[in-house]
């Protein structure tokens, strides 16, 4: 009923409810530094702006309160005090989501799980890794690695990420194309429920992959922290693969990239990777990290080719086949393990140099079926002419996985509303293609708008009731992912500026 | 009832086609879905029940596969899940309760299935073994070399059966390197038959458990720790979430 009534106030009221909140916050907090330790609390505003978004940086509010428990009992205690008080929890590992899925977007009390990072076990006979939720992705491949092991799922933001951060967005990364998104590595979870009770969901250390029962665990995976906070996980390992071959073929155009994707996928390869970058972020990346790749190259492909050396070369020399066949006018090859891990940090940063080509940038996340990615291109081009924006593509091209960044000026309100109005233009044409509004970085408050779109009410409402089964009171992440969920009162602004 | 979308390696396709339908439309594209349980399920069955073969080691199960379904739940509504494109993260990945779910919660009516290329070739080799140690000692060999099999089974009553599967060189190579472990008679698949019992142990703890089963007949997938069996020990399987959860699940999809 109370969330019922929240929801009606319109944007002013927000403000001043928010105001009232922060007062009952202050028992809360002291509550909180009372059962953690005054250091595992932080609730001082200025220190509080650090989670005040994601990466997602175009709705923000602070919360009430963030806690950094050191173990899943003090997230149990941290739990129980937020239900006794009737605030909202909100898990978050590195605050990477580019989706606003951590957004306090109601205040409430971040659990942030950064103390608790630990590889606590790398069972390398049974190939798998126990790790605590905060733990750092690329810590567990580290782990691993002395024993010919890693964790394949391997987002772009893997230095910082954490696992508990993937389970919640079921992560993906480049070479998902032939390993599989975050869902596929996760054999088994703890999880504390927003009442504090602790459950395991999955395989365990003593069983096999398979146990019998409803898989939770594959619920809990993708489901935006909305459930309750993942404490620790068992990952599978995977063995690193002996041997391989990493291409960088140089196209005149997207569209002859896009079809040399298409041909590599329908020839029966499975790449390891296969991601392309159009000419203007090759050129951001190469005056960023002078990485040696041709300016004037309209697009250019990784193709990472993985597995056993024998074989692998022949299979290379297909992949080069099939690149001239469709345009390419070069393909280079990494000579050296320190030549490929070059290439990769370009990709993986490539994010980081769009900062060369404007000073804000809105990263959208889209899907189509693979055969249709020389139409979403074009697309993709109409709608940059259409609204004057410059959108470079950086993007997991196998997959289908479109990344288009879409160029503007935060402090110019036409470029926002713009911007806005052209990544939503690219999503419907997904839709429209038959895909999805986001292949990885997930609904979060950002894409709200669409689930309507892409589901029936039928499905909705069974997501809901499968979310009641987790979170009876929907007290866990609020105000995400459902159409009708709260926002508040700068957004509501934006939004109209946006129509 | 199937659609078949050739150039992205996806298919949808109704609950009641059976598997070898499914992929004799496939297979003259060169495609194929790589689950390859006993006996001839329907689509809808292989995901009720969750069902795995003895290449489940080198490409997964069910959920692997799985990009899309229609349900229909037992309060009558039809719901979808997933779509059709190889990655989605939008909403909860509700297709996933229904995996395994034995049709408690549901009827399934139609699912998207990610597909993989037939490989170039495939071998499969095996050993008569002495006793449990030979096959403990074997096992170990197997997972230390640069192997990547795609079958590795333990076949009652002490056979060791690991499959490959690639393009021609890397099947040639891999069949190398198993025969010097010993692994040189040819064999077969054809022990993939239906066994009614099951169980699930680490994958470490898989010969003792063998050797202390007592079954009259199994076969256990040795990388996955899964054993399917008759007669012998009845040993617990371990649950896949406490009851009172599941009990919600249940009620919550009524």
């Amino acid at each position: 009923m109370l969330v019922g009534y929240r929801a009606t106030l319109d944007s002013l009221k927000c403000d001043i409810y928010a105001a009232a909140v922060r007062t009952l916050a202050n028992a809360l907090v002291e509550e909180l530094r009372a059962a953690l330790g005054a250091d595992a609390v932080i609730a001082e505003p200025h220190q509080l702006v650090v989670y005040e978004c994601d990466a997602y940086t175009l709705e923000r509010h602070l919360p009430d309160a963030v806690v950094l428990p050191r173990s899943t009992d003090e997230v149990v205690t941290a739990v129980r005090i937020a239900a006794r008080h009737q605030r909202a929890i909100i898990p978050r590992g590195a605050g990477t989501s580019l989706s606003g899925a951590v957004l306090a977007v109601d205040g409430g009390v971040v659990i942030g799980t950064a103390r608790m990072n630990r590889v606590l076990e790398v069972d390398a006979r049974n190939r798998r890794a126990l790790v605590e939720a905060g733990c750092v992705n690329a810590d567990i491949s580290a782990a691993a690695r002395p024993y010919g092991l890693h964790f394949a799922p391997d987002p772009s933001s893997q230095g910082a990420c954490t696992v508990g951060g993937n389970v919640a967005m079921n992560s993906g990364g480049p070479h998902t194309l032939k390993y599989g998104v975050t869902t596929n590595h996760v054999l088994g979870l703890e999880l504390v429920l927003p009442d504090g009770e602790v459950v395991w969901l999955g395989a365990t250390r003593e069983s096999g992959d398979d146990v019998e029962g409803y898989d939770l665990r594959g619920v809990v995976v993708g489901s935006e922290g909305m459930f309750g906070v993942v404490t620790r996980v068992l990952v599978k390992l995977v063995p690193v693969p002996p041997a391989w071959r990493t291409m960088l073929a140089i196209f005149p155009g997207v569209d002859e990239a896009s079809r040399a994707v298409s041909a590599i996928i329908a020839a029966g390869i499975v790449p390891a990777a296969l991601e392309m970058m159009d000419q203007l972020i090759t050129q951001a990346v190469e005056e960023a990290y002078r990485f040696g790749f041709p300016s004037d190259a309209g697009a250019v492909l990784i193709i990472e080719l993985d597995g056993l050396e024998a074989g692998l070369e022949r299979q290379a020399e297909r992949v080069r086949t099939l690149c001239r066949e469709h345009g390419a006018r070069e393909v280079r090859h990494a000579r050296t393990e320190g030549e490929r891990a070059e290439l990769w940090k370009c990709r993986k940063r490539a994010f980081g140099a769009i900062g060369r080509l404007s000073p804000s940038f809105l990263t959208q996340d889209g899907v189509v079926p693979r055969s249709a990615l020389p139409e979403i291109m074009r697309h993709i081009r109409a709608v940059s002419e259409k609204y004057g924006l410059r959108i470079p593509n950086v993007f997991h091209a196998g997959d289908g996985n479109i990344h288009p960044l879409v160029l503007f000026d935060e402090r110019d309100p036409d470029q926002v509303r713009r911007a806005v109005a052209a990544g939503n233009e690219i999503l419907e044409h997904c839709l429209a293609l038959g895909g999805s509004v986001t292949g990885e970085h997930g609904i979060g408050v950002e894409k709200i708008d669409f689930m309507e779109r892409q589901f029936r009410t039928a499905d909705l409402e069974a997501m809901r009731a499968v979310r009641r089964v987790f979170d009876p009171v929907g007290r866990c992440n609020p105000h995400k992912m459902f159409p009708g969920s709260k926002r508040c009162a700068d957004f509501q602004v934006r939004k109209q500026a946006a129509a | 009832m199937m659609q078949h979308f050739v150039d992205d390696f996806v298919v949808t396709v109704g609950a009641d086609v059976r598997l070898s339908e499914l992929q004799r439309v496939l297979a003259p594209h060169r495609q194929w879905l790589p689950l390859d349980p006993p006996g001839d399920p329907t689509i809808g069955e292989l995901i009720e029940q969750n069902l795995s073969g003895p290449r489940r080691f080198g490409y997964g199960t069910v959920r692997d596969y799985l990009l899309g379904i229609r349900v229909r739940l037992l309060n009558g509504s039809e719901i979808r899940s997933g779509g059709r494109v190889v990655k989605n993260v939008a909403g909860y990945d509700l297709g996933k309760l229904f995996v395994g779910a034995r049709g408690r919660l549901g009827t399934v009516r139609e699912a998207t299935f990610k597909l993989r290329p037939l490989p170039e070739a495939e071998a499969v080799v095996g050993a008569e073994l002495p006793d449990w140690r030979a096959v403990a000692e074997l096992l170990d060999a197997i997972w230390r070399a640069p192997l990547m099999p795609v079958v590795v089974d333990v076949v009652s009553p002490r056979r060791v059966v690991v499959g490959v599967a690639g393009s021609t060189e890397e099947v040639a190579w891999q069949k190398e390197q198993l025969a010097a472990l010993g692994l040189t008679q040819p064999a077969t698949l054809d022990y993939n038959r239906p066994l009614p019992q099951r169980a699930s142990v680490a994958p470490s703890r898989l010969v003792t458990t063998l050797s202390e089963l007592h079954a009259e007949e199994f076969v256990a997938r040795a990388g996955n720790g899964w054993i399917e069996y008759r007669g012998g020990r009845t040993l617990p399987m371990p649950a896949s979430a406490p009851a009172w959860l599941q009990a919600r699940l249940e009620a919550a999809l009524r």
